[in-house]
């Protein structure tokens, strides 16, 4: 007789082991129904209430080759963001006005759900929302941005790449090219009308950008979900899961300069009027209260 | 080539490895296949070569397929006028690589393109090194350069396509000539009709008669010059000036205790390392521009030290032979240019 | 000149803009001349720390100085190809972010990323078992957030790709420790950053397994005299088993600080 060792008989070890599995299982395949289970309680996969928000860590000018930098973490969500300035003729119809050029790239690096190659179209979408965020709230007034009326401007590249995707990066985008903004410095420039040439005077002398102090604007996102909650700052689990996602930007006196929102994943139910007010008081209050925290971070 | 089968790969090791190593052409290791080395092929361009290792001579058709062409590259040489940005110097070299489809019928257009960017970048990599770029590609300091633009096309590919590319690019940038031109400066027409004022009458209208509206460019010293013409009379420009420090490349095919050189498509696919060393031997004195290992294999330091020594006796070999290929290229050619020039005469 | 051609896909700013130009160069410290407190043969300290990118299989951040890196490894996962691949296969992929250098880099894919993703490819695929992976591809994806000369940039790029790999449980048969060098008449620079490599007259780059002491690539550029070269190769292979402790331990220690 040979000893067959009992493998079913489950040790506590394994027990815990295999019910993770199970749990990943379960998760891999019914993301929806895993999803409720856990808002059924009050609680999400990552042991946040869905009221809850996940920590943000700044650090600014670490990066020496651009002009002003920032990192941004939200929970795991990562984000680098560089200002390059560079001098460009102005457009014919706005002789005395900058550019700033926002742009966002999700490179393959961040998530297993990105090709290298050309923006995804989440990344377009995103460049642009970021675009009209900044653009729509003024917190840069272009006008500060001229050398020479109609000659010579600065041109200011904002890029942000994101390094870890767990979902939200507008948040965290929108974060690191406003505090990347803060941190940028300009040398001083000179148009020579002789020459045509725009030249700055030297490397070391430089000065921060004007911008609107009562403008910096912060965001926070949310996504509704068919159970009666809307998780604040929803991770890349729950983001395709969502019906409708939106942000809500404010600005430092809690006034809201942006708000956005769109179907998103399946569409569901439409909110009826009262429905959809209260709604979206509730998510501004939340937005008022992220954007003191956040602002904290900045100064 | 696409993949031989293990037992394909086996039987060209084993034979390599055997005593004496045998290869399917019945080579030495060490033998090069004949090389055919052609200058100025593109009459357009500034310089130009054609160079083919291993074309099928006579009786020697029943080579194993695929070795039985050869591998071919045209490289040529064109100058362009460039701008100069305030922190260069002036002056580049940028190289293109092609690959003609029809040499890599297995690859699919994205791997072509792969390949093609690689080879570029490899090439690039070495020949646009700022240590190489000829001090004459200046035309106007701080304002013009020429940008030398080296285009490369695979025709065929029969292994050993490195090598064949820096003899390519070698010969044809011996083979370049850069146009003589000279700084022109713009003097305001008034300044000049107040210095010309005090000259008597009579010769004023003689220096207007013979300059004309044209005598508002004048050959200037360079350091104010603005542009440049080219010099009027027929010349055939000089040569770049680092002439003797472009390099050609040996390719090491490295196999555990042996290795190999030029190796044909099939002797590729079977060697897990290569290693590509660009020599140069200007006034004799051996320089390295460049070495890259490709391959999944691995090496030692022992080994590399060895196979440096072999590599750069090897080079010198290949570097003496195209030095004396590119004079006999250039004899012909001037026999040649010299016979249609007072052929033409005489008719 | 940033953006020639108009592009759909992004955000776009003027049609032509140009890195300003500066009257005066404060910048004393040129070329050779540029002191950093090294000895010769002494390389910038390195911080690395692997499994930043919670997404992915493993990944690791390296930080020399200013060239700073991440890397990411997804995989082995199903070949897109359809042909059957008796070996894994390994793909390298090298992004610079815009603002990585002194001058903005087009956000579009250009030769640099791709020469330097072939070097780093050629540094780490003789270190991987790839016959373990039949039908997979491995992928590494490399992001340059700040770069301070390009062979430093292949060197990091390799030691952070091989730290990924193994922090992503991937069979290898030893780590890949990388260091480069620059030479200048006699003298030899280990670990230059990008003015003294601009300043060199060749450099070299080397990548080894100082486990087997066995060499994976070997990376050279410019003028160098074989004996130049062979002597530069020696002091990065010194140099690189200390580059290896440094990989090893940072490796344990993110082990058992998640358990």
């Amino acid at each position: 007789m040979s000893v067959v060792p009992d493998e079913k008989k489950p040790t506590p070890t394994n027990q815990v082991q295999s019910d993770e599995l199970r749990a990943q299982i379960f998760q891999r395949l019914h993301p929806h129904a895993y999803l409720d289970r856990f808002l059924v309680e009050g609680v999400r996969p990552d042991g946040r209430t869905p009221e809850e928000w996940r920590d943000a860590f700044i650090n600014v000018g670490s990066v020496s080759t651009a002009d002003g930098s920032a990192l941004v973490r939200i929970g795991g969500t990562t984000i680098v963001c560089g200002v390059k300035a560079e001098i460009a003729e102005p457009e014919l119809d706005t002789p005395d006005q900058g550019f700033l050029v926002p742009n966002i790239d999700l490179p393959a690096i961040c998530s297993p759900k990105f090709k290298p190659g050309p923006p995804s179209e989440e990344a377009q979408v995103l460049s642009e929302r970021l675009n009209a965020a900044l653009v729509s709230t003024q917190l840069l007034p272009l006008t500060t941005l001229c050398i020479e009326p109609g000659r010579s401007v600065w041109c200011l590249y904002v890029d942000a790449t994101c390094i870890n995707y767990d979902g939200n990066a507008f948040d965290a985008a929108l974060l690191a090219m406003v505090a990347a903004l803060r941190n940028t410095t300009l040398p001083v420039a000179t148009y020579n009308e002789e020459t045509g040439r725009t030249t700055c005077r030297s490397r070391t002398t430089r000065h921060p950008l004007s911008l609107n102090r009562d403008k910096l604007i912060t965001g926070l996102s949310f996504g509704v979900v068919p159970t009666p909650s809307v998780p604040l700052d929803p991770t890349a689990f729950e983001e395709p899961l969502l019906i409708r996602a939106f942000s809500v930007v404010v600005d430092v006196q809690g006034r809201v300069v942006f708000v956005e929102g769109g179907v998103c994943g399946k569409s569901g139910t439409d909110y009826d009027g009262d429905e959809g007010s209260t709604l979206i008081e509730k998510s501004i209050q939340a937005a008022q209260e992220r954007a003191k925290i956040l602002h904290q971070l900045l100064q | 080539m696409t993949g031989l089968s293990k037992v394909e790969i086996s039987y060209i090791r084993s034979s390599l490895l055997s005593d004496p190593p045998l290869r399917a052409d019945g080579r030495a290791p060490e033998d090069f296949r004949p090389i055919a080395v052609e200058t100025g092929v593109a009459p357009l361009a500034n310089g130009s070569a054609r160079v083919s290792i291993g074309q099928p001579r006579a009786g020697r058709g029943h080579e194993a397929e695929g070795a039985g062409g050869g591998t071919e590259v045209v490289a040529a040489v064109k100058l362009e006028v460039d701008g100069v940005g305030d922190d260069e110097e002036g002056g580049k070299v940028i190289c293109s690589v092609s690959c003609s489809p029809a040499a890599y019928p297995h690859l699919s257009s994205p791997a072509l393109d792969d390949l093609q960017s690689d080879l570029t970048s490899l090439l690039g990599s070495v020949l646009s090194h700022p240590s190489l770029c000829p001090q004459n590609l200046v035309i106007v300091p701080g304002q013009k350069a020429w940008a030398l633009r080296l285009d490369t096309i695979v025709f065929a590919d029969a292994g050993n396509v490195v090598d064949c590319l820096m003899l390519a690019c070698r010969a044809a940038l011996v083979d370049t000539r850069v146009p003589s031109t000279r700084s022109v400066e713009y003097r305001a027409p008034g300044r000049q009709s107040g210095t010309l004022n005090e000259v008597p009458d009579d010769l004023m209208d003689v220096d207007q008669s013979r300059n004309g509206p044209s005598s508002m460019l004048e050959t200037r010293d360079p350091s104010s010059a603005v542009d440049f013409e080219l010099a009027d009379y027929w010349d055939e420009g000089k040569v770049l000036e680092s002439r003797d420090s472009w390099p050609v490349c040996v390719t090491l095919n490295m196999l555990p205790t042996i290795h190999f050189l030029d190796a044909t498509s099939q002797e590729e696919t079977a060697v897990p390392l290569r290693l590509h060393t660009m020599f140069s031997f200007p006034g004799g004195k051996p320089t390295s521009h460049g070495m890259r290992m490709a391959g999944a294999g691995t090496s030692d330091m022992t080994q590399i030290g060895l196979l440096l020594k072999h590599a750069e006796k090897y080079a010198r070999n290949m570097w003496i032979g195209l030095e004396a290929k590119l004079a006999e290229e250039e004899a012909r050619r001037s026999v040649k240019a010299r016979e249609k020039f007072y052929g033409g005469r005489r008719r | 000149m940033a953006q020639s051609t108009f592009d759909r896909r992004r955000v776009n700013g003027p049609e032509e803009s140009f890195s300003p130009v500066f009257d005066e160069e404060d910048d004393a410290e040129l070329g050779w001349t540029v002191k950093h407190g090294r000895g010769l043969a002494d390389i910038r300290p390195i911080f690395l720390q692997p499994g930043l990118v919670s997404q992915a299989n493993g990944s690791a951040y390296i930080e020399t100085e200013k060239t700073k890196l991440a890397c990411a490894v997804y995989g082995p996962r199903q070949s897109k190809t359809t042909t059957y691949s008796e070996r894994g296969r390994l793909n390298v992929e090298v992004k610079f972010a815009p603002f990585s250098c002194v001058r903005r880099r087009s956000p579009l894919r250009d030769a640099e990323d791709r020469a330097v993703a072939i070097a780093v490819y050629q540094s780490i695929v003789s270190s991987i078992c790839l016959e373990l992976f039949p039908k997979s591809t491995i992928d590494v994806f490399i992001v340059v957030i700040e770069n301070d000369g390009i062979e430093g940039c292949i060197a990091s790029g390799s030691i952070a790709a091989s730290t990924a790999l193994a922090d992503a449980g991937i069979e290898m048969l030893g780590l890949v420790a990388s260091c480069s060098a620059g030479v200048r008449g006699d003298e030899i620079r280990l670990d230059p950053v990008e003015k003294e490599a601009a300043a060199a007259d060749g450099t070299v780059i080397l990548a080894c397994m100082p486990a087997l002491s066995s060499i994976t690539n070997v990376y050279q550029s410019g003028r160098v005299s074989v004996q130049g070269a062979l002597k530069c190769m020696e002091l990065c292979q010194d140099r690189c088993i200390d580059v290896h402790a440094v990989m090893a331990q940072s490796l344990l220690s993110s082990r058992t600080s998640t358990g």
